[in-house]
């Protein structure tokens, strides 16, 4: 560990969030902030939340509650939280990036606002940044984890899930930050992972850091997935895919899409066709395939089951 | 005159426990009381006072012929302790039997003046009874709508000298006393005693009450309350209690409980949670995994119903283990570890700290979660929204399944899933589905608490696996299940490493046959609508057996035809078998004609070869004999009398010549021709 612990920022944006869960997230980050500080883990500490919501989630009484409880979970951790609502869905990639811009702090923890920090989040997670090759390192979700494979014994791992992910400031702004202009929701942290691993630093998965994510599942034990996940999911494939030069990929999902997806999914493949019409898409990278990975079944990495 | 069927108990504490003095009877003065006290050699006195409930009905206390007899009007109220204290006249009391008194109108203010009398007398007891409303045969009455506790109609124990036909016709406005063990326990707090021993009286054995119009002992429904009677407490045998009390400081009567709170939505339980939470979760822990343990506390911590307490059952750990959870529990955020309780468990099996949480529980719902499993965000919220669904039941969510497996991580021993979610659940509950197997993980289900409070379910700790099988058949059958289909936990089955208590085969096969045998042994309660899932099933066995005896049908039409081709094959074996000999035969005549036609050939050759050497050697004599021949003619034609014979043989020849000349030929043998050489020689020599 440095001899300065380093400063974290973390952040959510929420979208029509329930009050309580907000609560609930706050709470957990508080206390994962008091033992991570009272390791050494981490040095100051401060909590910033974004609102993409029509109206505020939170009122001015809900902030001071939430920065008291942050201060009675964390004493002298955590100052008050910040609170900004951005009147304009900026999605989860914008509403990162402008977050980001807020501080300085060397680190930035990205959360989901459905999410529950375990209270070692912070004591395990921050010390994978010790290493300054590592770039991004993401913990475990919970009670679904995630099943892309990760290199044992050291955690490399194609992509790191935004739901839980910390990342060092110097390569947020080498890399630019999210891209916010082709991504809204989906796959922003795919792109971000791997536009990082092509600047040159290391993504790891860190199983000892938890994060519980708020998923439900359905009779099936399949994970409950909302029209709106069903519209972005299929959007940001696309995108990926002529993103990372694999427009063989792209014509695949699309006329797949096309042929048997549903209403939600084909309004994509549209909104595709619109940006491609208009030439608004991304210029291509890694042509020679060096990072990004494409696997049957849209997987961004080999996955362990 | 007879007495309350207690006196024998009674008389037996007054045995036991009642110091020397004066034995006094507040009843009627009945003879075997007076005879049993006596035999002990102690002194009797009768009091009778009883009187105006019961005048004109015969059944007024008498004076027993050699003891001594008082009378106490009924309304005597404060006098009574100055009444009684004017008939010990000084002499000591040993014990006061007041075996009717808890009947009485104003029950806790006799009790309070006797034990202003009682108390004057070191060591002094008194000794009451009072019919036991909690037990079996009351239930059973209640069924029927019949009320008629015992010593009503018909004396519970009947004494051994006692032949039918004295039974005793007691009066039906005697006074019926009507108690449970609690109240009985509270009266006695209540008005200044405490319990020094007992000597309940118990329901006859198995004998039938009436067995003309009542529902016997062996009849299913007696059979079933018995069993939940006897499950629930351990006085569903008893028909009257029958207590020595003493003296003692009088403890206040409890405040009277407020109404229950009414459900509220997740939302809201959280502000009523402090009291008595919706949920007890129980998580039994051994303490060597904690990082299992830490992924199941986060998920607890995450719920989005906060009314519920965690009670964590740390069984047989050693001390830093039992540290470490201690440690974990601290760690949660404050509002959760406020909940959360640690209890040490020691001894017994799995089954061991499960009980103990139960006992511990304060929830309305008991839940239970091991340290390795799961629980969705909504686990609890579900249950709760079931609860209102389904109030009393036992509440059962979706589980799904997730391999697991040791693995390493990078600085410590961890674990990893190793195969996707599956549910192998059903998503709806049938019990006689589950009479067959569980199909219930305990992580999805939650019980009230009555059920192990009232009821007396407990886990089986004789059962070293299927203990939540079993469980969920005792309650599920007495509360019912209430269901809901969506999954909300998570039960890792570990396929590598983990610290699971493995079992072989033979434990589980004894498990089930344990847990099948306790469902037999008592009548079993099935949910309505079972009977049109019987109907199904026996359609479907209907069915199978329709197209077992099709299919039965048609394997014997296939049987037949293959014996029919079996025989047909048998025959062409037999064909094939002579056809096999003829053709061996063949073969061996085929192989015998051949061997002669070889040795035939070889003779054949051989001949062919004599005939040839024979030949050659015929040739080689011929050329050798020419060859003479040759010889001796050269001799010849060389010797002297050939070349001066030679004039003649041409003379000879012009002459024959001549003859030819004029058509003869002189001789036509050839004669003249000269074999031996000699015609040649002319021959050549005329050319």
């Amino acid at each position: 560990m440095p001899a300065v612990p380093p400063s974290v920022q973390i952040q959510t944006v929420l979208y029509d969030t329930a009050a309580r869960a907000v609560d609930r997230w706050v709470r957990a980050v508080a206390r994962a902030t008091c033992l991570g500080r009272a390791g050494g883990a981490v040095g100051s500490v401060r909590v910033a939340i974004g609102d993409s919501s029509a109206a505020p989630v939170l009122d001015a009484t809900a902030v001071d509650a939430l920065s008291e409880a942050a201060a009675v979970g964390a004493p002298g951790g955590v100052g008050a939280v910040e609170y900004h609502f951005f009147d304009a869905n900026r999605g989860s990639a914008g509403g990162h990036n402008a977050l980001m811009g807020l501080s300085a702090t060397d680190l930035v923890l990205i959360l989901n606002p459905d999410t529950v920090a375990a209270s070692t989040l912070l004591e395990r997670l921050v010390p994978r940044l010790a290493d300054l090759s590592v770039g991004i390192a993401e913990a475990r979700q919970l009670p679904v984890e995630h099943p892309k494979a990760w290199s044992q014994p050291d955690g490399d791992t194609s992509w790191a899930s935004g739901a839980c992910s910390l990342v060092r400031r110097s390569v947020l702004e080498e890399v630019g930050g999210y891209d916010a202009d082709t991504f809204f929701l989906y796959c922003d942290d795919v792109d971000l992972s791997w536009r990082v691993r092509l600047a040159g630093h290391r993504v790891v998965f860190e199983p000892s850091a938890r994060v519980f994510h708020d998923k439900r599942l359905d009779a099936g034990g399949r994970v409950v997935v909302s029209a709106a996940e069903e519209y972005y999911a299929a959007e940001a494939a696309l995108l990926l895919t002529h993103k990372w030069s694999r427009p063989d990929l792209t014509d695949i999902y699309r006329s797949g899409i096309l042929a048997h997806g549903s209403l939600r999914e084909r309004q994509a493949v549209e909104a595709f066709d619109l940006r491609r019409a208009l030439g608004t898409l991304p210029a291509p990278l890694d042509p020679e395939h060096r990072v990004g990975e494409f696997h049957e079944g849209g997987r961004w990495a080999v996955h362990r089951w | 005159m007879t007495a309350s069927p207690a006196y024998g108990p009674a008389v037996e504490l007054v045995e036991d426990h009642a110091p020397a003095g004066l034995v006094v009877d507040l009843g009627r003065g009945a003879g075997e009381v007076a005879g049993a006290v006596t035999r002990l050699g102690r002194t009797y006195v009768a009091v009778d006072c009883e009187g105006s409930d019961c005048e004109g009905s015969g059944c007024a206390g008498a004076a027993q012929p050699g003891f001594e007899y008082h009378r106490i009007e009924p309304d005597a109220g404060e006098a009574l302790p100055q009444r009684l204290r004017e008939i010990l006249a000084g002499r000591p009391l040993g014990a006061l039997l007041a075996l009717d008194v808890l009947a009485h109108r104003d029950a806790g203010g006799v009790l309070v003046r006797l034990r202003d009398v009682v108390s004057q007398h070191a060591g002094a007891i008194l000794v009451v009874s009072a019919t036991n409303v909690t037990s079996v045969e009351v239930a059973v009455k209640l069924l029927q709508g019949r009320w008629a506790p015992a010593g009503r109609e018909a004396p519970p124990h009947r004494p051994p000298d006692q032949t039918p036909n004295q039974t005793p016709n007691r009066c039906a406005h005697q006074p019926v006393a009507l108690y449970c063990a609690t109240a009985l326990r509270a009266i006695a707090a209540r008005t200044g005693w405490a319990e020094v021993a007992g000597s309940d009286l118990a329901l006859p054995p198995a004998e039938p009450l009436s067995p003309a119009d009542d529902i016997g002992p062996s009849t299913p429904l007696y059979r079933l309350v018995a069993s939940v009677r006897t499950q629930s407490g351990p006085h569903a045998q008893v028909a009257r209690f029958v207590r020595a009390w003493a003296p003692a400081p009088p403890v206040p009567a409890p405040p009277v409980p407020a109404p229950p709170v009414p459900a509220r939505t997740p939302a809201g339980v959280a502000a009523v949670a402090a009291d008595a939470p919706f949920l007890s979760v129980l998580t039994r822990t051994l303490g060597d995994r904690p990082e299992t343990l830490e992924d199941t506390l986060l998920c607890l911590a995450a719920q989005t119903c906060t009314d519920f307490e965690v009670i964590l059952l740390v069984h047989d750990a050693p001390d830093d283990h039992a540290a470490r959870v201690g440690d974990q529990v601290a760690a949660l955020p404050a509002d959760v570890a406020a909940r959360c309780r640690i209890l040490a468990v020691s001894g017994g099996g799995r089954c061991r700290p499960l009980n103990v949480g139960i006992g511990a529980a304060r929830g309305r719902y008991v839940a239970f979660v091991d340290d390795d499993d799961l629980v969705t965000g909504d686990w609890v919220e579900v249950f709760h929204e079931l609860s209102v669904r389904g109030p009393g039941s036992v509440l059962r969510t979706g589980v799904a399944s997730q391999e697991v497996a040791s693995t390493p991580w990078p600085d410590r021993l961890g674990f990893s899933p190793v195969s996707g979610i599956t549910s192998p659940f059903p998503g709806e509950f049938d019990m006689l589905d589950h009479v067959f197997e569980n199909r219930s993980p305990l992580c999805g289900l939650a019980f009230p608490r009555s059920c192990f409070r009232h009821l007396g379910i407990r886990f089986d700790e004789s059962l070293p696996v299927l203990e939540d099988w079993d469980i969920l058949l005792q309650a599920g059958a007495w509360c019912g299940v209430t269901s809901g289909s969506a999954v909300t936990s998570l039960y890792r089955r570990w396929v590598k490493g983990g610290s699971m208590t493995h079992h072989d085969d033979e434990e589980w096969a004894a498990a089930r046959g344990a847990v099948q045998a306790k469902v037999d042994r008592q009548p079993f309660l099935f949910p309505t609508g079972t009977a049109s899932r019987v109907q199904a099933l026996y359609d479907r066995a209907a069915d199978a057996e329709h197209l077992a005896n099709a299919a039965s049908y048609e394997l014997a039409r296939r049987n037949e035809e293959l014996a029919e081709l079996d025989r047909y094959r048998k025959d062409l074996e037999v064909e094939l078998e002579a056809y096999r000999r003829v053709q061996e035969e063949l073969r061996r005549s085929l192989a015998e004609a051949e061997g002669a036609a070889s040795r035939a050939a070889g003779e054949a050759r051989r001949a062919r070869a004599d005939a040839e050497r024979a030949a050659g050697e015929a040739r080689s004599a011929e050329r050798r004999r020419l060859e003479e021949l040759h010889l001796l003619r050269q001799q010849f034609v060389s010797s002297a009398s050939w070349r001066l014979t030679r004039p003649l043989r041409e003379l000879g020849g012009l002459a024959r010549r001549a003859a030819a000349s004029r058509g003869g030929t002189g001789t036509t043998d050839g004669g003249d021709r000269d074999t031996t050489g000699a015609g040649d020689v002319d021959c050549r020599q005329r050319r």
